[in-house]
This record gives C-alpha cells, structure tokens and sequence, in this order.
C-alpha cells in the first residue's frame, strides 16, 4: 500500500525534519526508509553504542490525537522485527532501542526508548 | 416349623392376594368350615368375588407348591405364626370381635398367654412423662408383659422400660418387613431378642394410614388394660382406649395439668371413668398382683432435692439449686445421680421434675 | 552486569530465601523476568519502572533480565518489588557501591517511589532468622510486626530512596526497637466479661470446663438465650497467650495479611464464620497462593460456629480432622503446605428447627420426626469430639433486669489457670485433658469401682453411646482437675453426665 499525493509528501517532509533534528543531537544517521520483507524502519540512527529504530510521526494538526498513539502493536512488532533483519548475521555489540519522533506542526518531540522487544 | 392342619389353612388363607379380612374368613369358613355351613359361605363368596376368583383362589389354597412357597418365605424371615388353632393364642384375643386371623411373630412367643396391659401414648408426649412411661413399663413388666406400639414418644419409651425385664411386645401397624419409623429398627432388634413382636400383616405388606387404627384393637385386644400416658385430643392413644372400654378392658390414665395439649385426652378419658393412675401399683392392685417397689438409697442432699422438685414441680437447676442451698453444678450432679436412679426426669432447658 | 538480592517466599509459614537476580546486558531493550512468577509478580514491572522514575533515577535502556531463583517454587505476592528494584539499579550500576550481602528485603512498590506493607512478613522473618539472616529491610507499616523479633537488625523504610541510601550507605537508619510483650499483654482486653452474663451459671460451668480442658463445646438454646455472648466470653477466661504462642498466632495472621496496627496478637483468636462458609474458607486453600482458612485463623482460641446445623455438611466434615491433629494440611496442585488449627471448637444450636424445644414459656411446635432430623444434620463422628453439650436457658425479662451477674472473668480464669497447671505437670507437656488418647485414659483416669458402678448405670438408665465413654471420663477429668482432686470421684463422673444432652435424647 503506498501512500501517494499530499499525505506522501507531509510524511516525507518529516521524516526530513526528524533527520535534521537526530543530526543536531549527534546521531549518525545509519540507514533512511531501510526495507526489508518484514516492512519499513524510518531511520536507523547511532549514537554512542546506542542503536536507534525511530519511526517518525508526522501530524499537521493535534485534531486527532498526539502522532504517538498511532503507533499500535503491529507496527511495534514490525519495528523488531525489522531490527532482529537488520542485525542478522551482524555482532550485536550496542543497546538496540526503539523511539518514536513526532513531528507536529514543525515542533518536534523525540520519545527515547518509546517500546520494548 | 411345622404346623398342624388346621393352623395352615389360617396361614396359607391369610396369605391368599386380593381377599378383605371378611373375605378371608368366608374362604377358611367354606373351604375348612363345618360340613353344613360351607355351601353358606361359598355361595356368599361367589356373590361377593365372583367364581372365576374363588376357584383359583381355591386351587391355588391347596397346591402343595404354593404352600411350601409360603412356608418357606416365612421361615426364610425366622417367622412363626400363630393362628387361632395354636395352643399360643391368647384367649382374650379370640375374644374380640374381628380377632386377627395369623399373628406373625418373632420372638418369645409364650409371651402371648402371660398377662399383657397394653400402654398407648402419643408421640408428642412431654420429656417427664415420658420417663415415668418408662419407670411405669420398667416396673410393670417385672409382673405383666407389656403391649405397645413402635411409634416414637410414648411407645418408644414404653419399649425401652419394658426391655429391661424383655417381658414386651411390639404390635407392628404392617408387616415386619416394614418397619415404621425406620429410626426405631434398632429398638426393634432387641425387642425380637428378648421380647417379642408380632403383627397380623405379612411380611412384605406395607404401612398404610388405616393399619395403625387396625393395629391398636389388638393391642386392646391382647391386654387386660390400657394405661394411656399421654393423649392430646384427637390420637391414636385414645381410639385405643376406646377399643379397651369395648371389649371391656380395664383403662387408666397418667393426670395432666391443664393447658398441656398432649394430656388432654388423658384427662377426659379420667372425666369418663377410666382410672388415674399415678403409681404402678394402681394398675397391679387392679388386677390382684402383687409388686415390691425398690428402694434406691439415697444421699440426704439427693432426698432435699427430690424433696423440692415434689413440692414446686418442675423446676430450673438454678432454682434447685436456691432452693436445696447448693452451687449451680452441685445441683447438676445431685440431680444427675437422680436422673440415673430413674427417680428425676430432665425436660429440656436445663429443667428437672420428678417422677 | 549482574546483581543478586535475597528476598522470601513462603510456603505455608515456611520461609524460603529466594535469590533475585538481575543480568543487564547490551541488546536489543527489553525484559524479562523468569522463575515462575504469578500474575503480580509479573506485573511488578511496571511498578519498578515507574518507582525507579519517580524516585530521580533511571531505568535502564537495555535487556534486562531478571530471575527469582531457586526456579522451582512458585513466586507470589508483591513483595518482590523492592529487591527486583535494588537489583535493577545495581545491575545497571546507579548505586555501584551498594552492599547486599546478607541482606533480606521484602516490600511492594508504590508508583510514587514509596513502599507499601506486605503479608507474610513475620513468619518470613522467623524463618529467615533461623536461617542465620539477620539483616532485613521492610515497609515502615510492618514495622510493628517485627518489633517483637530479638537478636535481627531490621530497617523499616518508607521509600525505595530510603532503600537506596541505606544500601550504599549514605545515610544512616537507626533499626526497628523492639517492643516487649507482655506490656502488650498488659494494655490490651477482650472488652466482654463474664460477669456481664446474666444468669446461666450451668453453661457458665460448662466453658470454665470446656476452657480448662480445652473440650469442644456445643450450647444448645432458644434464640436469643445469649449463646453468643456466652461464646465470646470464653477467651476471656482462658489463660493468657504466652510469646511463643502469641508469634505462633501472628505468623498465620500475618501470611493471612489481616495483622492490625498492632503487630502482634496479644489476645486469643475469636473466630465466627458465617455459616454459608465454604470447605476452602474454613480450612484454607486458594487458586495459587494457599492461605489459611478461618480455622488456622482461630489456632489457640476459638472457632465458633453459630447455629451449626445450617453449616453446610461438607465444611463441618472436613473439621473432623483437623479437630484431631490440630493442624491441617491443605493440597492443591502446587503442592501441599500445613497450618496449625489448635483451636477449641464453640458451636450453638436451636433445640429444635423452632427453637423452643424445653423452654419453659413457650410451647414447641415441631415434631420429633423434625426434632430428629434437625439434629441428625450434625454428624455423628462430629458430635464425637465435642466433649460438652449444654443447654442454654432462654433468658426471662426479670433476669435480664436483675443486678446480679456471678463471677468475674478473672476469677474463673484463675481456676482455669490452675487446672491447666494440673494437666502440665501430669503430662509433662502442654498437652490438655481432651486430647487425651485411649492409652492416657487408662493411664490418668483410673476409676474407682464406685465411679464405674456410677458409669455404667449412666449408661443404662440413660441410653448413652458406647463413644460417650471416653468424652464423660475425660470430663470428669477436668471436673476433677479444677476440684484440685487427684483421682476422680462419682460427683465428678455424675457432673459430667449431665453435659451429655444429645446423648441422652430420646434417640
């Protein structure tokens, strides 16, 4: 299902800004849109030994809901899932972690470790 | 256990399905009856049952097969009977006007031709009255045999006074197989040991309501009177008195107080003439017999205290205890040492009366 | 990194240490906690997370697992909180310098970072005592529990700060004082007297003797007669716990989680369940963690059972053996645990179904067949242990109004006390008259040939069961013990016939 149009382009505006903003924190950005077979991871991001999976939330208005109870418990599992893909055949010598970046209205707020595998 | 002749036809005639006490006694009158009378009877029965049922009935009385059958089921239960052809038979019993035609019994039955006074009473009779029943079949049947009941109460009460010396019989309502209430088969068991029960049913016919009023004409009909302890208005206790008073028994009665629903009936049978009786010995002196009461020696605290349960009736242990100027639990043990000489009943409550 | 608490869990009052374990280690984030734990156990995590937060320290972001060794006792309760807690924190080195070593924690975590009281911690303590711990960190509201306990060092703290600081040793916390018991004793009381029972004075000598003898008792009685009242005034006349007694009592309390603010119980046990109490609820039992049932409860006081035919048969049946052994056993798939249940057995009864069987001013209405199948509702085998039966008087307004009340509690307590003595030195053990076996009986209570004269014309004139036997010379016993008299005499023999109402019934 590919997300087309107005709603493709706020999204990917985000993720954009969510970079921008990992990158002022000091991460190195890994991977953008890595896709595997178990589905999309918006950034892989490093900083230290600390692994990040952040999937990014963008929202132009609070009108429903904050952008982070929109991610439910399959697209938690498809984070991990995506993780265990992404470190197969790898060491894993780092903390993985999993975070969520909301973008709302161009403010952003990055939830450290949001899930747990 | 053999039988003569004659004292089959009662037994195999009694055991015949189907026929009504009348019945019965038309069928042995035409089937052993005087040679004259039997057409009489025989004619009267066709009418009544047809002669379809009397032929078969007829053939079924003298094949040999049946009869063994009988017999064997009687003594398979160790029962005897006795007819009125038996040397066993009481008198007395022959005497009334519908006298059973079979007695089923277990146990002594040489205890059918002794001296029998019958003692009736309701189930619903007061704690003390029940255990001067008791005192009263204790004493009595160390003369007489005792004739009663199996109901629970007064009967059951009787049957354990009567137990001590096993002169006692036990008129059952139905046949012996069913015992009536249950909760009285073990009583039962030692009355067939060392007493005797009897009932005019067979074994295996079952209680109905009108067998009980059946029942007491025998017990009448077997004594030489009828104490009624307790009786309320309308009982079993006082059609048996009533049954007594037309064959001509003789008919005591314990006094009640007033306002006691189980004595009333005792109290009227007394207003109609029946004797009061309040000691064994107005019953053995009624019919010339002699009796030496015991004397239990007793303790001066145990005398002062039957002493004040004579004189205020029946009384609380706390109030013997005011009364006799002892501790509550001295009084307990005064009058539980009375209790067991038989001379104090306990009422419930922690209530005592004499005897 | 890996770090290790000692905590407890108990299996009946049996504590046995249970190492918790944390492992942090660099993966993907994530935790894990094993060595069967129960639902509240498991959910511990959230508590611990939000505690940790809330207490200005970090959970860590890592995998985290946490193991409650040995791996084979099922883990219950919440008071793995604190130590699973501790754990984390050193394993993910916030309090590197913390010093666990022989010490035992136990304590539910509030979201707030305060420590909230848990069950069981008593008879944990004791056994951890016995097992050479003498270190313990508890919640400050069981604090009094643990104030009777000599020779252990135990912190009672408020907040899992608190517990921080005192593991590495930033602060200073000055141990739980101990209390002493019998100032305890002392200012408590039962707030029922004897004296205040009008009249009654033969069932009032019924309980002294039934007290003295520890007999099961059965008072029979109107309604309304004052069974009741009567019942809850036996403790008042039994002799005081002593410490070994009272920490007995307060260990099934405490796992039972039912522990006043006191700590420890001081006063004898009076249990009343209802009677729509079932089998589980009077013997103990439970899905996964087994807790006592009212009859542990009433270990060394009373179990009263009002109106005991309406009990339903199953639970009465079921206190058949535990009325021998004094203990029960309770088995269930997880495995089976005991629990004492010395207790002395009160039970009331109506007369009759209308209850007005024997009174003196109101007729009874019931048939015996009704009367009989009332009483027929309590078993035979039952009946068997109640030593006494006694009838309660229906109480008139003159008596109710009247000044006079008899002796004090204190009074017959101090009989009580004497004949308890008796039964000490005679068997050389704590042992009491009613749970005197054949073999004692023939030993103690010899009896004289006037007494078996005496007996066996009871017998007779009185229709008793052959099983009545033994219950009227252990009685007599009594009786004869409170009368300071070493062989038994036919007045003793002569009460204790009396207190055999059922017995005596017509059938």
């Amino acid at each position: 299902m590919a997300i087309r149009g107005e709603l493709r382009r706020t999204g990917f505006f985000g993720e954009l800004k969510a970079a921008r903003y990992l990158k002022k924190q000091g991460y190195k950005i890994l991977e953008r849109n890595f896709r595997c077979k178990f589905g999309e991871v918006d950034i892989i991001a490093q900083k230290g030994e600390v692994v990040a999976f952040i999937e990014v939330k963008t929202r132009s208005s609070d009108l429903f809901g904050m952008p982070n109870e929109a991610v439910g418990r399959d697209r938690r599992q498809r984070y991990v899932n995506c993780a265990r893909f992404y470190f197969y055949g790898r060491q894993i010598d780092c903390t993985v972690r999993f975070d969520i970046i909301e973008v709302l209205v161009g403010k952003i707020n990055h939830i450290e470790n949001a899930f747990t595998a | 256990m053999t039988y003569s002749q004659s004292e089959l036809g009662y037994i195999i005639a009694d055991s015949l399905e189907g026929f009504t006490y009348k019945q019965k006694a038309c069928f042995l009158a035409a089937v052993c009856g005087k040679r004259g009378e039997h057409i009489k009877y025989e004619q009267i029965l066709i009418k009544s049952v047809g002669g379809g049922v009397y032929n078969k009935m007829r053939a079924l009385f003298s094949s040999e097969a049946y009869r063994a059958q009988i017999l064997e089921r009687l003594d398979a239960r160790g029962i005897v009977c006795v007819t009125p052809e038996s040397a066993e038979y009481p008198e007395r019993l022959a005497n009334i006007p519908a006298p059973p035609h079979v007695l089923y019994c277990r146990g002594r039955t040489s205890l059918l031709k002794g001296e029998c006074l019958g003692i009736v009473g309701s189930r619903r009779t007061p704690a003390s009255t029940l255990a001067a029943c008791k005192k009263f079949a204790g004493e009595i049947s160390r003369v007489m045999t005792v004739v009663t009941g199996v109901a629970d109460g007064a009967d059951s009460a009787a049957v354990k006074g009567g137990l001590e010396s096993g002169n006692i019989i036990c008129v059952l309502p139905g046949g012996m197989d069913h015992i009536y209430p249950s909760s009285n088969s073990s009583l039962l068991k030692s009355v067939e040991e060392r007493g005797l029960i009897i009932s005019e049913w067979q074994p295996h016919i079952a209680v109905q309501r009108y067998m009980f009023t059946v029942r007491n004409r025998i017990i009448a009909g077997l004594s030489r009177g009828v104490l009624v302890v307790s009786a309320p208005k309308k009982s079993g206790a006082l059609i048996t008195a009533n049954y007594a008073a037309d064959y001509g028994r003789e008919v005591f009665a314990f006094p009640h107080s007033l306002g006691i629903s189980a004595g009333e009936g005792c109290n009227e049978l007394i207003k109609n003439g029946a004797a009061l009786c309040t000691n064994p010995l107005d019953i053995l002196g009624a019919f010339g017999l002699e009796y030496k009461a015991e004397q239990q020696p007793l303790t001066p605290g145990e005398r002062k205290v039957l002493c004040f349960l004579k004189d205020n009736g029946r009384s609380h242990v706390q109030a013997v205890a005011a009364g006799v100027g002892v501790m509550a639990f001295e009084a307990v043990t005064l009058l539980s040492s009375l209790e067991i000489k038989g001379l104090v009943a306990r009422c419930g409550g922690n209530n005592y009366e004499a005897v | 990194m890996l770090a290790k608490v000692t905590s407890f869990a108990l299996v009946g009052l049996d504590g046995i240490p249970v190492e918790v374990e944390a492992d942090i280690n660099r993966g993907m984030t994530s935790y894990e906690l094993v060595g069967l734990p129960d639902a509240a156990v498991k959910e511990s995590k959230e508590r611990i997370y939000s505690a940790i937060h809330n207490s200005r320290m970090r959970f860590p972001v890592n995998r985290i697992t946490v193991n409650l060794a040995p791996a084979d006792i099922k883990k219950e309760g919440s008071h793995y909180d604190l130590p699973i807690a501790l754990a984390i924190l050193k394993a993910g080195e916030q309090i590197g310098g913390a010093d666990f070593g022989g010490l035992v924690m136990m304590g539910e975590l509030a979201l707030d970072g305060s420590i909230r009281p848990v069950s069981g911690i008593l008879p944990a303590l004791i056994s951890a005592k016995k097992r050479g711990f003498t270190k313990f960190i508890i919640p400050a509201k069981n604090a009094n529990e643990a104030a009777y306990i000599e020779g252990v060092e135990v912190y009672a703290l408020n907040t899992l700060s608190e517990a921080v600081a005192l593991v590495t040793g930033e602060r200073r916390f000055s141990p739980v004082e101990t209390k002493s018991f019998t100032a305890v004793l002392k200012s408590s009381s039962y707030g029922t007297d004897m004296a205040l029972v009008k009249g009654q004075q033969i069932a009032k000598r019924a309980l002294e003797i039934a007290v003295a003898g520890w007999h099961n008792i059965l008072l029979s009685g109107p309604p309304g007669a004052g069974k009741t009242m009567l019942a809850r005034c036996i403790p008042t006349i039994m002799p005081d716990l002593t410490f070994e007694e009272a920490l007995e009592v307060t260990q099934i309390h405490s796992v039972a989680g039912d522990l006043s603010e006191e700590g420890i119980i001081s006063l004898r046990p009076f249990r009343t369940p209802h009677h729509t109490a079932t089998t589980v609820s009077l013997c103990g039992g439970g899905n996964s963690k087994i807790k006592p049932g009212e009859i542990s409860k009433a270990h060394k006081g009373v179990l009263f059972l009002d109106e005991l035919p309406e009990y339903s048969r199953s639970a009465l049946e079921a206190l058949r053996q535990p009325l021998e052994d004094k203990q029960i056993t309770v088995s269930r798939a997880g495995g089976a645990v005991t629990f004492p249940a010395d207790f002395m057995l009160c039970a009331s009864m109506n007369p009759c179904p209308c209850g007005n069987y024997g009174s003196t001013f109101k007729e009874c209405t019931c048939t015996p067949a009704q009367i009989k199948k009332y009483r027929a509702k309590i078993s035979g085998p039952l009946l068997d242990r109640i030593d006494l039966q006694v009838e309660v008087d229906g109480v008139k307004y003159e008596e109710l109004a009247s000044e006079e009340g008899g002796e004090s509690s204190a009074e017959i307590k101090k009989r009580v006390e004497k004949a308890r003595a008796i039964q000490r030195e005679r068997f050389g053990s704590p042992m009491t008259n009613a749970s005197m076996g054949e073999r004692e009986i023939k030993k103690y209570c010899q009896l004289s040939p006037d007494c078996e004269r005496i007996l066996k014309s009871a017998f007779e004139r009185l229709s008793l069961s052959a099983r009545a036997r033994s219950r009227i010379i252990k009685v007599a016993r009594t009786i004869a013990d409170l009368d300071y008299s070493a062989e038994i005499k036919p007045q003793h023999i002569l009460e204790a016939t009396s207190y055999r109402n059922f017995d005596v019934k017509e059938q």
